[in-house]
């Protein structure tokens, strides 16, 4: 059975799966529109909740609707692996943009409720902030022991030197880290979640360019 | 990723036994974007996806990639 066929027959259950996330994004959107219509959030909060949970839902949904059955064509000018990492391209910038928003929105939360004494929705939205910031680009890099289901050899080469950039940018966070934390050690609580998002992000742009250049250097007797 | 040192007639094997780039991934279980960068010398493939490519052409490994000169 070649990879191609064995992520066929994981197409069910991966539907399924981005089918509950997107769902789960449109009920975080409507709990959001309630939670600003009973006061506790503020229009800014309410803006950014609705465009973070627009981008997961149209993540999620998009890839939901890639794995629908035909989908993985096994002809034509592009073979299945070609579409399902085109697709992925895609996912991956909205997991990046979503991932911003997501941090400035959660260190917010996380400021204001250190702010007013309650510790434990502090330490909490800081742990959501952390969960996303290395959940989403090891589910979608495949960062993990397994590799990524879209991923081929040249994929995984791709892979491995994003990985390397996105490390390099992580130790020039630090460094920016480090030389902040002399002259306004303050906000250095929340400036390392963005390097946190910084390291991923070169990482996950780097992976996505190498792509998109190979793409555009295709011949064309495919 | 490329390596000068590496030889490749992977493209006038393909052209040979008329497959497209995107048959030829889909037999050697790989994307068309693989199969080009490999044809184009940006990409050196493993010694598997070498053989893979080499049996999806009915050819031997070593008549696809030699080390140049």
């Amino acid at each position: 059975m070649t990879d191609l066929q064995k992520v066929r027959r994981r197409v069910p259950r991966l539907r399924l799966a981005l089918g509950v996330l997107a769902a789960g994004a449109f009920i975080c959107g409507v709990i959001a529109l309630w939670a600003w219509r009973v006061g506790r959030l503020d229009a800014i909060d309410l803006s950014t909740a609705l465009i973070l949970c627009l981008l997961v839902g149209i993540a999620a949904g998009g890839t939901a609707l890639t794995y629908t059955p035909g989908a993985i064509p096994d002809t034509g000018a592009m073979t299945g692996w070609d579409h399902l990492q085109k697709n992925r391209i895609w996912h991956l910038l909205g997991n990046v943009i979503a991932g911003l928003l997501w941090t400035g929105m959660g260190m917010r939360w996380a400021t204001q409720a250190f702010g007013e004494g309650d510790r434990l929705a502090g330490y909490g939205y800081a742990a959501l902030v952390l969960l996303w910031l290395y959940l989403a680009p090891a589910a979608l890099m495949g960062w993990g022991a397994k590799p990524a289901d879209p991923d081929d050899e040249l994929s995984r080469a791709f892979r491995a030197r994003a990985t390397a950039t996105g490390f390099w940018a992580l130790l020039a966070g630090g460094a920016c880290a480090f030389l902040i934390s002399f002259t306004a050690p303050t906000i250095l609580p929340a400036f390392l979640p963005f390097v946190l998002w910084f390291g991923g992000a070169v990482a996950c742009a780097h992976f996505v360019w190498l792509h998109y250049r190979a793409e555009q250097d295709l011949d064309d007797d495919g | 990723m490329g390596d000068p040192r590496l030889a490749s007639r992977l493209k006038e094997a393909r052209q040979a036994v008329g497959l497209t780039q995107a048959e030829l991934a889909e037999k050697a279980g790989v994307s068309r974007k693989t199969v080009n960068t490999v044809e184009n010398g940006v990409f050196i493939p493993s010694t598997i996806l070498a053989l893979s490519l080499a049996r999806a052409l009915d050819a031997k490994v070593e008549d696809l990639f030699w080390l140049a000169d």
